[in-house]
């Protein structure tokens, strides 16, 4: 099944060295364990990359992420998992929690006893001989960083839930990278079964100049809900490069929240296509920036793209941004609604806070319908600290830094209030408040 | 208490002389009032008392229980004890009460090298404060003024004098947007605040308000200048005979 409409641009072809640098990756890795099919999947996405390369600013889909800082081919390391970075203790909100450094998996340092029985947490890397129909169905194999994470990705989550499961607890992800120039290609696979449900967090850490090209693909099926919280909080001299195609069934919810601190370049993508009636979708995030390590600022890309096939469904995206020193933001945000599918509604907002001059954003929302009975609204705001409330708060006595503090703190308290569950909405909120005071204070 | 002499202020940006020359003296626990026509420079003179960025001191000086006030930021204007309640006061989404209200008087409390106060001691002293004023606490927990009423705006920043306590207290038009019931409670709630160590300057158009709070001494702004002070009984007079000839003057 494809499900997005946009093919890559023809003519776009970029000679670079970072396509050979790739193939010799792909042929330097022995592949023959996989089954044949897998390899026939290996080798179109590796086409499928090659055709094109990494994406450059021509292509309509990148304009304003600029991928150079890749297209050197100088991320083709591969560094086996160490312990020269530590991996803390389970979060205090997780339950259960598998843990990938360098793409590894690492069973020593995960625990996912606690959420046995009515719910499969496996490496993909141990499913993958019995996925043949599962696997690839949601994504865009055309798409070039799909297809060379296609060709080279060698484990991730594999996570099924049974039909009516209600699993209790939160699972987190953790995948951990340093090294320099290492490049890892993560590979998820999440379907939740009839009426289930889950919480899962992708947690994302580093140390080093590394890349992560990670792909998953999400299957609710009806009446389900999952609840898909995403702490990026890589190294800032990270690339992180993500892309999530989700569909969503009848009745049932996707509700995301990914709140970005890390990285000096990363996007975050998330596809959904909606194909069940009743169906509800909340896409919510939070993301704050600044300078990066190289003295340029970090890049910050949410993109976004939801496909409302089907009649009565719902949507509602909220994503918040704080930009400061060099920092620079992208919200491109694309709602369809197809012929037939009347009773939509979907509601699109992107507020972003520049706290710099050199700050910079740009938004690009995007309506397609074709049916008549809809209610579709997007709204874009980019505005300075309010001046009156930050007078109104030192009149009290409240020092500037403080008092800009509290200001910023409740622009993106607004959107991490809407975390349905308690533990990781105080975690996410302890996360920005230590953002704020190490960046935006004074 | 506070000493104005000679205070000159204009808009920056606009290069526009708005003070022309006041001249004030408060004593500790009186209670002054400062009336006068709109674009008289009353407001002007609030803001600039409390620091308000924007305004330029072109002359004079202001002496706050000894300290140049002028060179103060705004938080330490509020740590030596001034506090402006606002004509229009703010509202901050996102920030409850409750928090920005302890934030406020702790960050007070440590300039003055003083001891903060736990979270249970605040809402036990708000409390207090609350019921002394006659204001529910319900407000506490709402974010700062968002979805307030006029009136409970004003209750808002009465209460807000109460947990601070300030040495001298700037009302600027705290009449405006109120109905006369709203009126009488923050009056209410200001004479309840008046002390032998309060000082007031109570800024109005009108001599409605002073009904209710009752001034030691009313001064008259034409111009960005006080041209006539006297006792309470000159309000009366204004409101019977307009600010034409001062305006004029």
């Amino acid at each position: 099944m494809v499900m997005l409409n946009t093919k890559p641009l023809k003519g776009t072809v970029q000679v670079s060295s970072v396509i050979p640098a790739y193939q010799s990756l792909f042929n330097g890795k022995d592949h023959s364990n996989d089954p044949a099919w897998l390899r026939d999947v290996r080798v179109a996405g590796l086409a499928s990359f090659a055709n094109e390369g990494f994406p450059s600013i021509r292509n309509e889909r990148w304009k304003y992420t600029n991928l150079s800082p890749l297209n050197a081919g100088e991320f083709v390391g591969i560094e086996p998992a160490n312990d020269a970075f530590k991996i803390g203790a389970k979060s205090a909100w997780a339950q259960a929690r598998m843990v990938f450094v360098n793409g590894a998996y690492r069973e020593d340092l995960s625990d996912i006893a606690e959420l046995k029985g009515q719910v499969k947490v496996v490496r993909l890397h141990h499913s993958l001989s019995t996925m043949k129909d599962d696997f690839g169905q949601l994504l865009d194999q055309d798409l070039p960083l799909v297809g060379l994470n296609s060709a080279l990705m060698q484990d991730g989550y594999r996570v099924v839930v049974a039909d009516k499961a209600k699993i209790e607890g939160v699972l987190e992800v953790v995948f951990a990278n340093s090294g320099h120039k290492n490049a890892v290609f993560p590979r998820n696979s999440l379907k939740l079964g009839k009426g289930s449900e889950l919480t899962l967090v992708e947690h994302f850490i580093g140390q080093g100049s590394y890349f992560t090209n990670s792909v998953g693909e999400i299957d609710i099926l009806e009446g389900a809900k999952l609840h898909h919280y995403r702490l990026q909080d890589d190294d800032i001299s990270a690339i992180n490069l993500s892309h999530s195609f989700v569909r969503v069934g009848a009745e049932a919810l996707y509700d995301n929240f990914a709140l970005s601190t890390g990285a000096k370049l990363a996007r975050n993508e998330i596809s959904c296509h909606i194909d069940g009636e009743g169906a509800h979708l909340n896409l919510l995030g939070a993301y704050l920036v600044s300078d990066a390590a190289d003295g340029k600022g970090q890049t910050c890309d949410t993109t976004t793209f939801i496909d409302h096939a089907v009649a009565n469904t719902t949507s509602r995206e909220v994503y918040k941004g704080v930009l400061d020193g060099r920092g620079y933001g992208v919200f491109q945000g694309k709602i369809l609604v197809r012929e037939d599918a009347q009773k939509i509604e979907g509601n699109q907002l992107s507020r972003a806070l520049m706290l710099s001059d050199k700050a910079e954003i740009n938004t690009k929302p995007e309506l397609e319908i074709y049916a008549d009975d809809v209610i579709c609204s997007h709204g874009a705001t980019v505005g300075d600290l309010d001046e009156e409330g930050l007078f109104y708060l030192r009149s009290r006595g409240i020092p500037k830094a403080r008092a800009r503090a509290l200001l910023v703190k409740s622009f993106v308290g607004e959107v991490l209030d809407e975390i349905e569950n308690e533990a990781i909405r105080e975690a996410f909120t302890e996360h920005t408040a230590n953002w704020l005071s190490a960046n935006a204070e004074g | 208490m506070l000493k104005i002499s000679n205070l000159h202020a204009a808009i920056e940006s606009e290069n526009k002389p708005i003070l022309k020359g006041v001249n004030l003296e408060i004593g500790a626990g009186e209670i002054h009032a400062i009336m006068g026509p709109n674009g008289s420079g009353k407001s002007t003179l609030s803001y600039v008392l409390s620091g308000r960025d924007g305004y330029e001191v072109t002359d004079g000086s202001v002496d706050f229980s000894g300290e140049d006030l002028m060179e103060m930021e705004p938080e330490e204007r509020a740590a030596a004890g001034l506090f402006l309640a606002f004509q229009y006061p703010v509202e901050i989404p996102g920030v409850q009460t409750m928090t920005f209200l302890r934030t406020a008087l702790n960050e007070i409390r440590k300039a003055r090298s003083e001891k903060e106060i736990d979270a249970v001691g605040f809402l036990k002293l708000v409390r207090e404060k609350c019921k002394s004023l006659n204001i529910s606490d319900e407000m506490m927990k709402r974010a700062v003024n968002v979805g307030f009423s006029g009136g409970e705006k004003k209750r808002n920043e009465t209460l807000q004098m109460a947990v601070l306590e300030p040495k001298l207290a700037v009302l600027d038009e705290t009449d405006s947007g109120l109905d006369i019931d709203a009126l009488r409670v923050v009056a209410d709630g200001v004479n309840a605040l008046r002390s032998p160590n309060r000082s007031m300057l109570v800024i109005t158009h009108y001599q409605r308000l002073l009904d209710y709070i009752v001034p030691d001494k009313v001064h008259v702004m034409a111009n960005g200048r006080i041209v006539k002070s006297g006792g309470k009984e000159l309000a009366l007079e204004l409101e019977e005979h307009g600010y034409a000839q001062y305006e004029a003057a």
